[in-house]
Formats: structure tokens, C-alpha cells, sequence
């Protein structure tokens, strides 16, 4: 029974693991111990990896490199000594051949202490070497030096390393060492000698040359020759006499390294400039001149010098250069301020006139040069100039000074006014504006080119500042203040007046913008002002010959402007140019042809459509107006410059290449049939009174300030009439505004 | 360029000596003054004086402007109302010239020299004299300048003009230009 039962277990187990293998058929079957099964996809992926050629591993595209090279040199008397240390890496298996570097002369050669044996191949110095290996080379190595007249030099053969740096110790302190091509790095001096570091080109040779001053004797001695011009600008001031020396030095033999200027007693030299010059040496009398380059042929040297001045005569100083074959010069006189100088000229000197003198020597000159003198120094016939002089005082002259004054004025039926002015100031030395307000007035606000600033009170006035800490104006800025003004309040009907402080500067042009509540009708305006409609635009003297156009910059005051018959001035011609509609054409071409001689003038319209000529001559004339989106406008008219009249004109609606022409009509006379002009230039002159009546950006400006800027409280009107007035020339004195009202 | 002042009160204005002769140079001398007059009446007569310089005039042109609400004529005298004309002489036109009249110091322009300035090694040395005169007269000009200078004043054009001209002025002698006013008939600011 045990058994039957363990044969029955033994078959189950069979079974089911029949059952289990049945349901794997699909997966790989086990593997024997020892061995991989692979899918057919995996296994002839590796059969075609396995067929690829195998790689070879990388070799070396060069056999060596050169990874760096330190040239340490030292200059001696004609020859340059030193080592030069190589290091780098034999990238090749085997002996190599290391081409290091041409044109020396190699003393020595070791590698780690002991002799590398050197080769000569086309000149370079070549080191055989095995590798693959590091290694560092070291030559001891020389050149020649070129010595010339207060020069040495030598031509450097630098090793095409990756990088090549180079310390060259030159005899001497503070010698000015070249080297082309190539960076100078740094520069020492100690002991009487001069160390420089740098880096130069790999592979380029580089050109290094020094001045060699005591140490070098020149191999060939050569006289040195040279001329020297020199233009002498002798400024006489209140304290001290100032001199400008522009030296012109020609070297026509020999190369000189220094030129020795004597310098009178008693001057101080102040500075001395020039492209070559290398450095300076001042001992009593002598001023040494070093240049960087003793080759160069021509050197230009600027020197300064000054001595102070207690009487009022002296002597004028003449610099001379020693040794020097040939010396000329010009001397040209100046005195600082208002002073009347007396020159007195003696030996080589030869007075001319100023403007003979040279362009380069009058460009020294701060004021008008009073006398000018030429010379050429003769060996026993020195040039002097004596000076005397007697100085004036100086003019008062203004400090500052308003270009325009910008004036806007909001009042309440209160009677309160809030009163912003805006000035554009010229100003050269005026710390305060003084502002003389109306009694009951008070400043709210001020600023100083865009940044605010405190104005102050005085027993005298209040003061607003025209200058701030680390503000220095070269041109025009704008100074403003606001300041609020309590009058009396406004009746049913009456008369008011609005006054504007006196100002301690000068005003050019003053104009002012009042803006009334609404429902105030006001009218008879009076006072020191005029009504901006009423000013014709000036006329502005212009440098452009035959041409001259009415710009609309020269009306100097806003709004709009009505053209007045009246204005036109004998041999002026000019007038008005509508459209259609009767509105103005701005910016249409005005040509103007005397038909008899051809003469020609240009103008152009202005905003308000008017244009105007100048020196008109009498006769049949040409005028042809053009404008883009309009037909051309050609008319003959018969023109008396004794009597000018304007020529009003109508543009028709077309094409600029369609030419409406006009037979020859009498100037003031020109009429178009079709079209009443002088009814449209009503219409188009209410409108500009509209215009002129609406507020400025200004008076909305001043509304929104109000709303929060300024520190007060005060209700502005904001519906109202705004009036344009100007004053010119305001010269510390109240402006006042005066006009009657009625309640609307 | 500040004036000075004479023991007897009158202007000194540094002028640039010169040679005399026909190619003497022209320059311009500018003085922008201002002097208070009288406030005008209904009518009335009006004199601008010029000042007295001690150099003759060969054409003094003088353009006047008046206020808008008035009309003016000039009364007879030295001077004669004339159509206007640009000024005669070139140097109101040329601001700068080198070698010819321009003004001192500063910059100079290197065209203005002669015709070898254009070859390389000659434009080179005046380059380099131009770069040394411009850094002297930079370096120099803190310690030339003298007190406050005057600023420079944009004449005023305002409302209409009169252009008048008077001829061959002798040295020292004041010119006057007598004029007659009248108010228009539009009167008043408005």
C-alpha cells in the first residue's frame, strides 16, 4: 500500500513536470552545463562583428613635439650669451631626429646632465633622440650684436616650439628694449642693467635692438648732423610767462640717440611731448632729449616751460638745441586778457605779420597773437625780444542768461493762480536765480536740469538754485519753479491782472500761456505783453547767398500767425499758399526766376502756409510752387520791389507733374476766379484763433503736477480758455497780464 | 573772449594784429550788448545809438526790430533804409579758415596746408603735429582761461524789421539812427 502510494507521488511528479515543460515550449531550452544558448538573431549578430577587419591602434601624426622653448640671454659687449632649454616628448617608437632650432651658434648640449649628441641638417641644429620618450634639451648658445652709433641689435632665431619666451638682460638702467615681433611682458631695472621678459612668435625671427647710450662704441663713428625749427609760442598771463615750443628736428647724418636743449635761466620745464621720444634728462641749463629710435630721420618734440612774472617787461626766452648745423624759428606773441604788449626784436629776429605765421604755431594760441617774428640764429647774432606790456582791466560781463523763458499760468475763479516757469539758461558762473514774487506768493517747487532742488527765502527775495553738487552745464539746461500766487476772487464782472516775478538774469523771449476757468468770458487784454497772434514772424538774417526760406524755426514765439501785408518790406516777395479747402500747405517749394537775368530764389511755406524772399529785383518774375499731391503752380508775374504786395496762391488737388500755368498778373493783384480767397482766409484765421485758444500741452502738464507732485492742495480748472502772450528782452522787471471778465 | 575795460570806461575788444594792406585778413568781431530806453508812448521818436569804435566803417548794415503794434519809419540821417542784403564781406560766411583770418587756437584743419600735405609720409609728420599742438593747447587751456568768459548770446529776432545802411563811418564817431513810432490802429494786447 506504501509503495502503490509513493509510485502514484513519483507519477504526478512526472507529470506535471511534463505539463510544466509543455507549457515552456516556446522559451530557449536549457542549456547544458558549460555551454550559452543563443537566439539565431543574437548569434549571427556576433558571426558579423566577428568578421569585421580588427582596427589597428592610432599612431602618432608627428614623430616629436616641441611644447616649449626659454631663450635666457645676456647682452655683453658684442655679443649675446645664453641657454636655451627645449622640452618636449619623441611621440615615435625608435630614434628620432628633433630639429630644435637655426642660426646659433651652440656652445653645449645636454639632456639630463649628460652631452646630446647634434646634427647640422640645412642649417637648423637637429638632436637625436628615442622615443617614445619626454625629454628636456639644454644649449648653451650665443650671437653676434650689431652695434651701431648708440644702437645694438641682433636678429633672434626663435624655435618653432608650441610656446617660446625669452629674458634678455641688456647693459644699463631703464633701457628701452625693442623686440619686433614679439610682446614685452615685463621690464626691470637693477644693478646698471635692464631685464626684460617676453614672448615671441614660435619659428619667426625676431629683430631686438636697444639703445646702448655709455656702454656701446659705435663701430663707425659718424659726426652727427641735424637742423633744428623751432615755432615758440610766448604767452604772457597775469602771473607768468608760459612758452610752447614746437621743435622740428631734421637729422641729415649720423644716428643720434639724445639732443641736448639749452634752457634760459630761471624757467621751469612744464612738460615735453613727442611721437619718439623715449625719456628726458634736466640738469641745470640743459634739457636731454632721448629718443627710442636713433635711426629715425625727423623728430617733433613739444616742450613746455614757464617762469613766474612780477614786473610788467621781460625778456622773451629762446630754446636752442646744441650742436645743432643749422637752427630757424618763428616766435609768435599772445597775452592772456585784455593787455596791449609792446615787442621789441633784436639781432637774428625779423617781425612779420601774425598770419604768416605758422598754422600749427597759431593753433597753440589761446587769445589773439599780438606780434610774430622769424629768425634764423646766426653764430654771433642771437635773436632776443624784449616785451612790455600794460594790462586793463576786465569788463563785466553778464553771468547767465535765459534763452527763453516758458510761462504757464492756471487760475481759479478763486482768484488763486498756480504759475509754472520754465527757463533755458545759459550759464557760466550764477549760483541763484533772485525771484522778486508778487506779495502773497510763495515757491512751491524747483528744479535744476530735470532733478529737484530747494530754493530759499532771503530778507532780499527768494532764491531758486541755477547750479547743484556735480552738476557743471556746457550748453543751455532748463531751470523751473512753481509758484502759487492768492488774488482776489473773481465777481460777476470786474478786472483782473496776473503779474510774473522779476528775475535777476535777462530774457531773451518770454512767453506765457494763461489758462481762465470757463465760465468767465474775458477779453480787453493789456499790460506789458503782447497777444502771441500779433507778432508777425522776424526776419532772420541767413549766410546762404541768393537762397533765403522763412524757416518756420525763426518764428520765435508758439501759435499760430496770420500773414500781414504790411510786413513785406520793399524788394521782399512772399505770401500764402492754401489749398482747396482753404487749409494752409506747409513745406511747398517756392521757387522764384527773374525772367530777365535768370536769378533765382528758394523758399519754402512755413507751418501757417507762408513763404518770403529776400532782394526780389523789380520786373517780370517766374514763380513756380510745388507740393507733393498737388498740380504744380507756374504764374508770370510783374513785380515793383518799392512796392511789395504778397501772391496768395490756391494748389489744386493732382499730380506734381501736372502744371497749372497762370499768365502774368501784378503782384497783390493774383485773383482765382473760382475761388474767394479772402473768404477762406477768414474761415482758415477763425480756425487758427480756435486753435490758438486751445490748451497747451504745458497747462495739461501743470494739471497733472498738481494731482499729487506738488505739495499743495489747490483745485485747478480743467475745462477753460488758454491766451498766448510774449514779451522780449525781460531785464529783471514783472511782467503783467491785465484783462476784464463777465460771467458767461 | 573777454573784453576789458579802458581808464576812460570804454570797451576794450582784443583784436588779431595783421599787416595792413590788400590781402589783409577778415575776421569778426561779435559784442551782443543790451541798454534800457524809454517805454513808448502813443508816438513819438526813438534813437539807437551805436557804439563808437576807434576804427573806421566802410558800410555799417543795421537791421532794427520794432514792436509788432507800432509802426516805424526812419527819420533822415547817416543812415538810409534799404532793401536787405547779406553782408558783403566773405568772413561773416567762413567760420573757420586756416592760414586765412580763422580764429585762434585749437583745431587746425590739415587740408587747409599745402598741396604736398596729400602724400603719405607728409600727412603722417602733420598728424603727429597736429596730435602734439591739440594735446598743448588742451593741456594749457585750464591755465589760460581767465575769470568768467561771456557767454555766447543768441540775438533775439522778434517781430518785424527795418534794415538800414549807412556808408564810410570815420574812426571814433557815434552813429545814430533817429526813428519816428506811431501805434497802429489795432492798439492794445488785444
Amino acid at each position: 500500500m506504501k509503495t502503490a502510494f509513493l509510485s502514484v507521488m513519483l507519477l504526478s511528479l512526472t507529470l506535471a513536470s511534463i505539463a510544466m515543460v509543455a507549457q515552456e515550449k516556446d522559451a530557449l531550452p536549457l542549456p547544458d552545463p558549460g555551454n550559452v544558448t543563443l537566439t539565431l538573431d543574437e548569434y549571427n549578430k556576433l558571426m558579423e562583428l566577428a568578421s569585421k577587419p580588427v582596427k589597428k591602434p592610432d599612431t602618432a601624426p608627428l614623430a616629436y613635439s616641441l611644447k616649449h622653448a626659454t631663450l635666457k640671454l645676456k647682452a655683453g659687449d658684442d655679443s649675446v650669451m645664453g641657454t636655451i632649454q627645449f622640452d618636449g616628448e619623441v611621440l615615435k617608437k625608435g630614434t628620432v631626429k628633433v630639429a630644435l632650432t637655426p642660426g646659433w651658434t651652440i656652445l653645449d648640449a645636454r639632456r639630463e646632465g649628460r652631452g646630446v649628441p647634434l646634427l647640422q641638417e640645412n642649417g637648423m641644429q637637429t638632436a637625436v633622440l628615442s622615443g617614445p620618450a619626454d625629454f628636456s634639451i639644454l644649449l648653451d648658445a650665443g650671437l653676434p650684436l650689431k652695434i651701431e652709433a648708440g644702437r645694438a641689435s641682433m636678429s633672434l632665431p626663435v624655435p618653432s616650439a608650441g610656446s617660446t619666451t625669452l629674458s634678455l638682460v641688456v647693459p644699463g638702467e631703464h633701457t628701452s628694449v625693442n623686440i619686433s615681433p614679439g610682446l614685452i611682458t615685463s621690464r626691470t631695472s637693477e644693478n646698471g642693467h635692464t631685464t626684460v621678459e617676453a614672448t615671441l612668435a614660435p619659428g619667426q625671427p625676431a629683430v631686438v635692438w636697444w639703445a646702448t647710450r655709455e656702454t656701446a662704441t659705435p663701430v663707425v663713428a659718424r659726426e652727427v648732423r641735424f637742423l633744428a625749427d623751432l615755432k615758440t609760442l610766448v604767452s604772457v598771463s597775469e602771473a607768468d610767462l608760459a612758452v610752447g615750443v614746437l621743435a622740428d628736428v631734421t637729422v641729415v647724418q649720423g644716428d643720434p640717440s639724445q639732443f641736448d636743449v639749452e634752457v634760459p635761466a630761471g624757467y621751469e620745464i612744464t612738460g615735453v611731448t613727442g611721437a619718439s621720444l623715449d625719456s628726458t634728462e634736466t640738469q641745470p641749463g640743459i634739457l636731454t632729449l632721448k629718443v627710442n629710435n636713433a635711426s629715425q630721420r625727423s623728430h617733433e618734440f613739444l616742450i613746455s616751460m614757464e617762469r613766474s612774472l612780477s614786473a610788467s617787461k621781460t625778456d622773451a626766452p629762446f630754446l636752442t638745441f646744441k650742436n645743432a648745423q643749422r637752427e630757424t624759428g618763428e616766435v609768435l606773441v599772445e597775452g592772456a586778457g585784455s593787455m596791449e604788449i609792446i615787442a621789441t626784436e633784436s639781432g637774428s629776429l625779423k617781425r612779420m605779420d601774425v598770419k604768416e605765421a605758422n598754422p600749427y604755431l597759431r593753433s597753440l594760441a589761446h587769445f589773439p597773437p599780438q606780434a610774430a617774428f622769424r629768425y634764423h640764429r646766426q653764430p654771433n647774432e642771437a635773436p632776443t625780444l624784449a616785451l612790455e606790456w600794460v594790462r586793463f582791466p576786465d569788463s563785466s560781463v553778464l553771468g547767465a542768461v535765459a534763452e527763453n523763458a516758458i510761462v504757464t499760468t492756471l487760475v481759479t475763479s478763486e482768484g488763486k493762480s498756480l504759475t509754472e516757469v520754465k527757463l533755458i539758461i545759459k550759464n557760466q558762473a550764477q549760483p541763484f536765480l533772485k525771484v522778486a514774487l508778487p506779495a502773497g506768493a510763495s515757491v512751491l517747487s524747483a528744479d535744476v536740469a530735470g532733478e529737484k532742488v530747494k530754493p530759499v527765502e532771503g530778507p532780499d527775495g527768494n532764491r531758486v538754485p541755477l547750479l547743484r553738487a556735480g552738476f557743471r552745464p556746457t550748453d543751455a539746461y532748463t531751470v523751473s519753479f512753481v509758484f502759487l500766487h492768492s488774488g482776489a476772487p473773481f465777481a460777476k464782472k470786474g478786472g483782473s491782472d496776473i503779474s510774473l516775478p522779476g528775475m535777476d538774469i535777462p530774457i531773451d523771449l518770454l512767453q506765457w500761456e494763461v489758462f481762465l476757468p470757463e465760465q468767465y468770458k474775458v477779453k480787453d487784454f493789456g499790460g506789458d505783453v503782447l497777444a502771441a497772434d500779433l507778432v508777425p514772424p522776424a526776419f532772420v538774417e541767413s549766410n546762404v547767398g541768393a537762397t533765403n526760406e522763412l524757416m518756420q524755426e525763426s518764428a520765435p514765439v508758439a501759435g499760430n500767425f496770420n500773414f500781414r501785408m504790411e510786413s513785406l518790406l520793399p524788394g521782399q516777395l512772399g505770401g500764402g499758399v492754401l489749398d482747396q479747402s482753404g487749409a494752409v500747405i506747409g513745406n511747398a517749394h517756392v521757387t522764384v526766376t527773374s525772367s530777365e537775368t535768370g536769378y533765382k530764389m528758394n523758399a519754402a511755406t512755413n507751418a501757417e502756409g507762408l513763404w518770403r524772399v529776400f532782394g526780389a529785383p523789380s520786373g517780370r518774375l517766374k514763380i513756380r510752387i510745388d507740393s507733393p499731391g498737388f498740380k504744380s503752380m507756374v504764374q508770370d508775374v510783374i513785380y515793383d520791389a518799392s512796392r511789395p504786395g504778397p501772391f496768395n496762391t490756391v494748389l489744386q488737388v493732382g499730380s506734381v507733374s501736372e502744371t497749372v500755368e497762370v499768365s502774368a498778373v501784378a503782384v497783390g493783384t493774383n485773383d482765382d476766379t473760382n475761388y474767394d480767397y479772402e473768404k477762406e482766409q477768414r474761415k482758415a484765421k477763425k480756425q487758427a484763433q480756435a486753435a490758438q485758444n486751445t490748451p497747451s500741452s504745458n497747462v495739461l502738464n501743470l494739471q497733472r503736477r498738481v494731482a499729487g507732485v506738488l505739495p499743495v492742495a489747490i483745485e485747478v480748472p480743467h475745462a477753460g480758455t488758454a491766451f498766448h502772450f510774449v514779451r522780449p528782452l525781460v531785464v529783471n522787471e514783472e511782467t503783467k497780464v491785465t484783462f476784464t471778465y463777465k460771467s458767461k | 573772449m573777454k573784453p576789458g575795460q579802458a581808464p576812460d570806461g570804454s570797451l576794450l575788444v582784443p583784436l588779431e594784429k595783421a599787416r595792413g594792406g590788400e590781402e589783409a585778413p577778415e575776421f569778426v568781431v561779435e559784442i551782443v550788448y543790451f541798454t534800457r530806453g524809454v517805454k513808448w508812448e502813443e508816438k513819438g521818436n526813438f534813437a539807437v545809438t551805436l557804439p563808437a569804435l576807434d576804427l573806421p566803417l566802410s558800410r555799417t548794415g543795421l537791421l532794427v526790430y520794432y514792436p509788432p503794434l507800432f509802426k516805424v519809419s526812419a527819420e533822415p540821417g547817416i543812415f538810409r533804409t534799404e532793401t536787405y542784403r547779406n553782408p558783403s564781406s566773405g568772413a561773416f560766411t567762413i567760420e573757420t579758415a586756416v592760414g586765412s583770418g580763422g580764429p585762434v587756437g585749437g583745431t587746425i584743419s590739415v587740408n587747409g596746408l599745402p598741396p604736398e600735405s596729400g602724400q603719405a609720409r607728409r600727412q603722417q609728420k602733420d598728424d603727429d603735429t597736429k596730435a602734439l599742438a591739440d594735446k598743448f593747447f588742451a593741456k594749457s587751456q585750464g591755465a589760460r582761461s581767465k575769470g568768467i568768459l561771456p557767454i555766447k548770446v543768441s540775438f533775439p529776432a522778434f517781430g518785424p524789421s527795418l534794415f538800414l545802411v549807412a556808408e564810410l563811418t570815420s574812426a571814433s564817431q557815434v552813429s545814430t539812427l533817429s526813428l519816428s513810432y506811431q501805434r497802429g490802429k489795432r492798439g492794445g494786447a488785444r
